[in-house]
């Protein structure tokens, strides 16, 4: 049974549910029951009908609860809150957890409801919802636990330049594919009274001011909507690695000047309606490619995004207080209790409990922290409660030296130079040559017939055909992954899948579901395994500890007196005897027993010392690894295990999957070294990930993919996102990326060949006008149909 | 055909509004974010709340001051 809000299984003990829409739904938790009874509660069920894919799962809201009160304070909320003198204040908010339009109406039709509240917008693509509302009514805690009350997660909004800049030009982009696109209607039309004007005949005075009138609507194309090319192709001359801009400035520049030349002249043919329909369809190809970038949808970003927004600070004179991340200083005194992320690198001065720091270190088992420990900003309270001493806040912690390596492995990146634009530097210097030998052939031949020549050359060899030829294949191929559930965020990442000739791979949380299994039981006392395992998963199933998802699928007995210890394990009393499951110094302190060998071992013990089994426990596989890898292999590319967590566990999951190449116990920076030692060049490795410990090594890649359950931040930093569970994508993904990489292939052998028969003709000056202008638009036709196919005809999943 | 001579200009006139349209449209954030707007049609008004009175609201986020 799966939970009907956050679609997790349902603890079978559990008869937690909520009334929704009249029928009772099963729920996983507290939490959940609890967001669902309020979206519910507000007459808002018609968000489970509409959602693309369950909730995350919602934390208890009484455990761990945010307080959000300390962003009421001005000095806390001066980055992200504006107010005017009446109290008219306005925010915006990033919110983790939205992931379709139901999330978006629910935030909208829920927060508008509240007395105070002027205007919520919630914006999809950011994950940023913009308020306004009146600071004296109501303050903006109460919005954002109301938020959280939803089962979302609001945070500051502190936009970096970069997501500043990403929006200016979307707009900017937007605009002048507009203005292209309004454009090329009129040239059109006045361009098909031309054509018909051609053939029946037309009074050269209406044929004159048709192209006048032609020419005058082309300039804004050409001097506001084309300027992105042109300034492309400038900085690739002045970098000496012109790329798909110049062809492209030079065709629409030459074109444009040649129609402008017989405008003037009165002869030859003028080409403004493909001038303009030329901007348009490259500046529709530029935004879309935009905007599946966009759509990654990650919200906020930076250091921000993996740190808590306040921490609790303990004062020397006694008493607590909340206090934004940003303000904690070394040697201040912090609480961190369960459920709560930890604000800053640190030393346990007091207190116990074990602590999750598999984002940080790929380890995936919960360690246990104690006096003298140190503590990693970032990772999470499981169980317990510890006071620390904060030894490194903000870019100096662990996390902010991730960020120093991130920058390194990106600078470092292999350059992709693609296909295409290789291709097209090379046409455009031939076409540039052929264009000077017939000039100076005609200059001898026939003086007065040389400019026109010339020209027509350059316009009917107008590399449309070549330019459309990528851009189309791969906005196709992009289009057709997506509906799979695999996005695509950079244009160059389906030339590099194509390319791959190594894929590596992440352990926890990658090739393991982050959750552990019971793999081994060994019997130590006089009782059997079977009445072990289930003593052990009956004082399990009450506790929330990762160790207890090893249990959950053995049927339980009734268990008394229950007690969990942080950091040790937890004790409960089955049929009236005293049983513990923990670490060996818990469980059966005085039994003396040492773990049979290295890995991940709890005891099951009677709290003194009879020690009765001990249990090993493991990451579980995901379903669909095998199954994922096969197809990789099958595709030719070599597979390789590269983790953070103990060799014998990454052993272990290499031995069960056959991978031959692995190795264990990488920090982040190690993982990237790894990626320079595979034998491989680095541009054909592909990298599949989750953790922030993979941020460096993703960057690094050829071509990275982040997994659905990756954090934020390492989603920012991947060329590609999987949006469902399955692995199997990656495989079919390589498939596409190959057959994209054919039709580019045949598109631009199809553009060539186009050329090799118009530019002899034209050279040889026996091109009629209307010919040329026939053959320019069925070449660019018949290259976006191929690449259309991509769409339809690719393979399909297995 | 000497009709040509007005109309052509009418035209010029006629796209010189659509494109400052076009260009405030843009401007204004109309375009921001293209998935909401697309599945809005999808959502009903909120249906009346079972336990708190519910207030009029619109699902533009629009709601009232």
């Amino acid at each position: 049974m799966e939970c009907f809000h956050c679609g997790l299984p349902v603890d079978p003990g559990s008869d937690l549910s909520v009334s929704i829409e009249g029928k009772a739904r099963p729920m996983c938790c507290s939490g959940c029951a609890a967001v669902a009874a309020l979206i519910a509660g507000s007459g808002l069920a018609g968000y489970y009908r509409h959602r693309d894919a369950p909730a995350s799962v919602a934390a208890d809201p009484g455990k761990g609860a945010s307080d959000y009160s300390l962003f009421d304070l001005p000095d806390a909320n001066a980055d992200f809150v504006a107010s005017d003198a009446d109290g008219n204040s306005r925010a915006e908010l990033a919110i983790d957890g939205i992931h379709c339009s139901a999330c978006t109406w629910l935030l909208e039709t829920d927060l508008a409801r509240i007395p105070g509240v002027q205007r919520i917008d919630v914006n999809l693509a950011e994950r940023r919802a913009s308020l306004r509302w009146q600071s004296a009514q109501l303050p903006l805690s109460t919005v954002m636990g109301r938020i959280r009350a939803l089962g979302y997660r609001p945070r500051p909004w502190i936009a970096s330049a970069r997501q500043q800049d990403t929006r200016a030009e979307g707009r900017a982009l937007l605009r002048r594919m507009g203005v292209a696109g309004l454009v090329q209607m009129q040239v059109g039309m006045l361009a098909l009274a031309l054509y018909a004007g051609a053939f029946d005949g037309m009074e050269t005075a209406y044929r004159d001011y048709l192209r006048a009138s032609s020419l005058v609507l082309c300039l804004p194309v050409l001097f506001y909507s084309c300027t992105p090319f042109f300034a492309g192709a400038w900085r690739g001359l002045r970098h000496g690695a012109p790329g798909m801009d110049l062809p492209v400035a030079v065709a629409m520049s030459l074109a444009f000047v040649a129609s402008a030349w017989f405008t003037w002249s009165g002869g030859g043919e003028v080409y403004f309606d493909a001038v303009s329909m030329f901007a348009f369809l490259l500046l529709l190809a530029r935004y879309l490619e935009l905007r599946s970038r966009e759509n990654a949808g990650l919200a906020g970003g930076g250091l921000l995004s993996l740190l808590p927004a306040g921490a609790t600070r303990l004062l020397p004179e006694g008493g607590v207080e909340e206090v934004p991340t940003g303000r904690l200083r070394p040697g201040d005194r912090v609480l961190v209790r369960a459920g709560e992320s930890v604000a800053a690198d640190g030393r346990v001065l007091e207190g116990a409990g074990s602590c999750d720091e598999s984002g940080l270190s790929g380890e995936s088992m919960p360690v246990s922290k104690g006096p003298g420990d140190s503590l990693a900003a970032g990772s999470l309270m499981v169980d317990g409660a510890v006071e620390i001493e904060v030894r490194a806040t903000g870019l100096q912690s662990g996390v902010g030296a991730m960020l120093a390596l991130l920058d390194r492995a990106q600078q470092q990146k292999p350059a992709i130079q693609q296909l295409a634009d290789r291709w097209a530097v090379r046409f455009v210097l031939l076409v540039l040559a052929i264009a000077v030998i017939t000039g100076v052939y005609w200059l001898h031949a026939d003086a007065g017939r040389a400019l026109p020549v010339v020209l027509s050359v350059l316009v009917v060899s107008c590399p449309c055909a070549l330019s459309l030829a990528t851009p189309a294949a791969l906005a196709a191929a992009t289009a057709g992954l997506r509906e799979r559930g695999f996005l695509v965020t950079r244009s160059h990442a389906l030339d590099a899948l194509a390319g791959a000739t190594l894929a590596i791979f992440d352990k926890t949380g990658t090739l393991t579901d982050g959750r552990l299994e019971l793999e081994e039981t060994r019997v130590l006392g006089s009782l059997g395994a079977e009445r072990c395992i289930a003593i052990a998963a009956s004082v399990e199933s009450r506790s929330r500890h990762p160790v207890a998802s090893a249990f959950a699928e053995h049927s339980t007995l009734p268990v008394a007196d229950f007690r969990n210890e942080p950091g040790m394990g937890v004790e409960g009393f089955v049929d009236g005897l005293r049983y513990r499951v923990g670490v060996a110094a818990y469980a059966a302190p005085r039994s003396g027993v040492q773990p049979p060998s290295a890995g991940k071992w709890v005891l099951l013990g009677d709290g003194d010392a009879g020690a009765l089994a001990w249990f090993s426990l493991g990451d579980r596989v995901r379903a669909d690894a095998a199954s994922a890898l096969a197809a990789l292999r099958e595709l030719g590319l070599e597979i390789a295990l590269l983790s953070g967590d103990a060799n014998e566990e990454v052993e272990r999951i290499a031995t069960t999957l056959g991978i031959g190449r692995w190795r264990g116990a990488c920090s982040a920076a190690e993982k990237l070294g790894a990626l320079h030692e595979t034998g491989h060049a680095p541009e054909r490795t592909l990298m599949v990930g989750d953790g922030l410990n993979d941020v460096a090594v993703l960057a690094g890649a050829g071509v990275s993919v982040a997994v659905a359950g990756a954090t934020d931040f390492t989603r920012a930093q991947a060329d590609c996102l999987l949006l469902g569970s399955g692995l199997d994508r990656v495989a079919e993904a390589i498939s596409v990326a190959r057959q994209s990489r054919r039709v580019i292939r045949q598109n631009l052998a199809w553009a060539t060949l186009y050329n090799l028969l118009a530019v002899p003709a034209a050279a040889a000056g026996v091109v009629a006008p209307w010919l040329a202008a026939v053959g320019m638009s069925v070449s660019s036709l018949l290259v976006v149909a191929n690449a259309l196919r991509l769409r339809k005809h690719a393979p399909q999943p297995r | 055909m000497e009709s040509l001579y007005v109309l052509i200009p009418v035209t010029l006139v006629l796209l010189g509004i659509a494109l400052a349209a076009w260009l405030w449209s843009v401007g204004s954030g109309q375009f921001d974010d293209l998935d909401k707007a697309a599945s809005s049609i999808l959502f009903e008004d909120a249906l009346p709340a079972e336990e708190t009175p519910a207030t009029p609201t619109n699902n533009t986020g629009q709601g009232a001051p």
